[in-house]
């Protein structure tokens, strides 16, 4: 039973065919990998999902939802969170301020109940904040709560931006890239912290570049090339296919 | 989490120190009718710089309009208690929520565009709505304005334009903590982000032409209750004060305060004002110098008062230090 | 009647597009929006006023001095009030501002030199009106859509075949990879201002002896200006001009045929419905949306 099942999406910009009827399927609970060149399309796919992007074609159901066409937001609500491949923190608000703006979709206070800070409204604002915090533990960043995002150093703001991802309590969530500038130490945390929230029942999608990363984390790969779906797998098998090499280092090899 | 507490009482005791002063005020000036005139206006341009700040400085919505929301309260109030005999109170209610409301149908379409297209948007409504007072004679009396508009009243007593400060005050205490509340919420940091990165808002499931909609509506709740509250202080209203220049005065204001802070708004409101009745001594020159103020004030305090305020801060701390040592 | 209003309609269609025209080049070269564009037409329909008949300077050396005072004018401002306001970490918004600044201390200070009284201009022609059957039209108005016209092609020209005019809309399109070229950017972004304020100028004597000089003109036909701009498509120089016939033909014919108190209203409602509808104007320039 599949968690996420894309069947068939193509998505066009003007002449440019970016993703190229690709169809797949994730199992709820997985770690997958979405690897490919530059250009391949990852992105691209991910913004689709997301519904930053109406596709050109096929479609895309999320447990029993189809969820094609709609808005980001809507997309959120379903339980779909995402990171960005450029670090898109809200720049001017505290560390603590980002997650909460994370866990939006699972609170309910309205303009009447926050301006006129009703019980129910107090209360789910201290559990929000407590929430948060505890989300902060996990990447050791609850020290630099009240610091504005924009002055965290560039690992902290990667942490940051996964921590916001989760907040919600996303069913599936998809990391752009999440290993970007990271030294080895960084990128052993971050495959631990990956570990831990597939713990908590997040299912996961992750686009990276470094393989390190996609074998020793991911469970499944599939692999863009040029906007198609050129294979997928285990990673170990991946790693030895052939059509996947040539794509990555050109044909003379 | 002791400090925190101690942060949070600190600022309930200062705007308590605050509250008293202004109470205490008029014992002390209340004999000068145009200091307690440029309080009362002061405080009426703050309600209404409050509106633009929310809109503006927190989910960053663009509005040299806001005259439109302003013209729709102030004239709601004064025709409902001329012309229908409505108490005075539920009168200025009655502006504020169908600015409100006005706004919300207004926001809907128009929410979509940014920066200089809002912009010219916003001005495009302002314009509209100036041109629909002036069209409109049998309702609002064109040129003529609406005039003898009563001054609200408790029991037997009428106030006057001297004790009509303490409403005003009241609305402005009202004004700042439901700003504040606002601000500090789910819907405040909806707002926040919207304005910081609208895509990654939409990301995080905030809805966000619902939340843009409610910015715009919130705004001109208070600027609504501002301009009612105006029309009852004056007594007379005409089209000529919701105009372009009105809407510009409200975005100076609001800039030249600093946006998306908490005393901002109430500094800018109050230069504003002073300003505006200090120039009237320059006679023929007045506008002249006005242009320039705002040529100059745009070079050199782009963060608006506060930017400069928080700088003599950092300047103490500087010095401090440097002594300490 | 209709031939009439038509052109009436027409030469207040040619000055929105000229004052469109203006915006456009400014927002393409810079991203910059400016709200003096009403008050620098007042100021070349005042200098106008004053070259042609204070100083007795024939009509077209009137109309040159102008357009030149107030092409250095606009380049000035450019260089100093704007640069000043982009390097003090000021935002668009400030610049908005500060030309809002400027266009109140223009009116006022048109006030101060020239009373505000209005004036009006001395027939330009020997002939008061000419004669078509039964349709009587000032030469001035004819006269004005001709330096209008003329106006148009001779931008036209100079934007698409001279070095400096197809450097300019190199620098609009992309600014560094123009600075790669050796195009020199910052000279271009001043030109665009100069240019526009130009065009406005123009406009001011175009306007000035059809209408009469005062110091009010300049505030609502610079919005419509803005009209003229967002129906054409924002930055598009066709567009523009499109733009303007477009009010211009609406607002005189709303003014002819229904009433002209009517006519602000309807202008400004075509403007609001396309910024809603079709925000890219007729010509798809982009824009940036949320």
């Amino acid at each position: 039973m599949s968690l996420i099942s894309v069947e068939n999406v193509t998505m066009k910009f003007g002449g440019l065919t970016a993703v190229d009827h690709v169809t797949l399927q994730i199992k709820a609970h997985d770690i997958c990998g979405l690897i490919g060149p530059n250009g391949a399309g990852k992105t691209t796919l991910f913004n689709v999902i997301a519904g930053y992007y109406k596709p050109s074609g096929g479609t895309i159901h999320f447990q029993d939802h189809r969820i094609d066409g709609l808005h980001p937001y809507q997309v959120n609500n379903l339980g779909i969170a995402r990171t960005y491949q450029n670090i898109n923190l809200f720049r001017s608000m505290t560390v603590l301020e980002n997650i909460m703006v994370g866990r939006h979709p699972r609170l309910s206070a309205g303009i009447a109940g926050s301006v006129f800070r009703t019980p129910a409204q107090r209360k789910e604002e201290k559990e929000l904040r407590e929430k948060s915090m505890e989300i902060l533990h996990m990447v050791g960043l609850q020290h630099k709560a009240g610091e504005t995002s924009r002055n965290l150093s560039y690992g902290e703001q990667r942490r940051l931006e996964i921590c916001r991802g989760i907040a919600s309590d996303p069913i599936l969530l998809l990391l752009d890239e999440p290993a970007a500038g990271m030294n080895t130490k960084e990128k052993l945390e971050l495959v631990e912290f990956i570990r831990k929230i597939r713990d908590f029942g997040i299912t996961v999608l992750v686009v990276e570049h470094d393989m390190k990363v996609v074998m020793g984390l991911t469970e499944y790969v599939f692999v863009l090339n040029f906007g198609k779906l050129i294979a997928e797998g285990q990673p170990a098998d991946i790693q030895a296919n052939p059509e996947v090499i040539k794509a990555y280092l050109g044909e003379d090899v | 989490m002791g400090d925190d507490i101690l942060a949070r009482y600190k600022n309930w005791l200062i705007s308590l120190a605050f509250i008293l002063v202004f109470l205490g005020l008029p014992a002390v000036v209340g004999d000068n009718a145009y200091l307690m005139l440029i309080l009362s206006l002061s405080g009426i341009f703050v309600i209404a710089s409050i509106g633009l700040d929310l809109l503006f400085g927190y989910s960053g919505q663009i509005s040299i309009g806001q005259a439109a929301f302003y013209a729709v309260g102030a004239y709601t109030s004064a025709i409902l208690t001329t012309k229908v005999g409505v108490n005075v109170w539920v009168g200025m209610l009655a502006g504020g929520v169908l600015a409100t409301i006005f706004a919300a149908l207004v926001a809907l379409p128009i929410c979509k565009l940014v920066h200089m297209f809002l912009a010219l948007v916003t001005i495009g409504i302002g314009e509209l709505t100036h041109q629909a007072i002036i069209n409109l004679p049998d309702l609002t009396g064109s040129f003529t304005g609406v005039r003898a508009i009563p001054m609200p009243r408790i029991g037997g007593y009428v106030f006057n334009v001297s004790s009509y400060y303490y409403i005003v005050l009241a609305v402005v205490v009202l004004s700042l903590l439901v700003k504040q509340r606002i601000v500090d919420s789910r819907i405040g940091r909806a707002f926040i982000a919207i304005r910081e990165n609208t895509d990654a808002a939409n990301a995080m499931g905030i809805n966000v032409t619902y939340y843009k909609v409610v910015a715009f509506a919130c705004s001109a709740s208070f600027t609504g209750i501002a301009g009612a509250l105006y029309a009852h202080y004056i007594g007379f209203i005409s089209p000529e004060t919701f105009t372009l220049d009105q809407s510009v005065l409200f975005l100076t204001a609001v800039l030249c305060g600093g946006m998306g802070t908490f005393v901002g708004p109430i500094i800018g409101a109050v230069v504003i004002t002073v300003i505006n009745e200090a120039i009237q001594v320059l006679g023929s020159y007045q506008m002249l110098v006005y242009g320039i103020f705002i040529v100059v004030a745009v070079i050199y305090v782009p963060e608006g008062l506060v930017g400069v305020v928080k700088m003599i801060q950092r300047h103490l701390l500087k010095v401090v230090n440097r002594v300490a040592d | 009647m209709f031939i009439q209003l038509l052109i009436g309609a027409i030469m207040l269609g040619g000055i929105y597009g000229l004052l469109g025209l203006g915006y456009g080049i400014i927002y393409k070269t810079s991203g910059l929006l400016t709200f003096a564009q009403g008050e620098v037409l007042m100021i070349g329909a005042f200098l106008g006023y004053t070259f042609f008949k204070l100083f007795h300077m024939p009509f077209l050396v009137a109309l040159l001095a102008t357009v030149v005072i107030m092409f250095v004018f606009g380049f000035v401002f450019e260089k100093t009030i704007i640069r000043t306001i982009l390097g003090g970490g000021g935002t668009p918004i400030h610049v908005v501002l500060a030309t809002i600044g400027m266009s109140i201390a223009l009116q006022n200070l048109a006030a101060l030199i020239w009373t505000s009284e209005i004036k009006q201009f001395p027939p330009i022609f020997k002939v008061e009106y000419l004669e078509f059957g039964t349709v009587k039209v000032a030469p001035e108005s004819i006269s004005g859509i001709v330096v209008a016209l003329a106006s148009m092609v001779l931008l036209h020209l100079f934007m698409n075949y001279t070095k400096i005019g197809t450097a300019m809309r190199a620098a609009a399109q992309d600014s560094n990879a123009a600075n790669v070229c050796g195009i020199n950017v910052s000279f271009s972004k001043g030109l665009s201002w100069a240019i526009s304020s130009a065009l406005a100028g123009i406009s001011g004597i175009i306007i000035g002896p059809v209408y009469g000089v005062y110091m009010l003109m300049g505030a609502l036909i610079g919005l419509k200006g803005f009209a003229a701009a967002v129906i054409g498509g924002y930055g598009n120089m066709y567009g523009a001009i499109l733009g303007g016939m477009i009010v211009g033909v609406i607002e005189t014919m709303a003014a002819g045929y229904l009433s002209s108190s009517y006519k602000d209203f309807i202008a400004f409602f075509v403007f609001i419905v396309f910024l809603i509808i079709k925000p890219t104007g007729i010509f798809n320039e982009k824009i940036i949306e949320s």
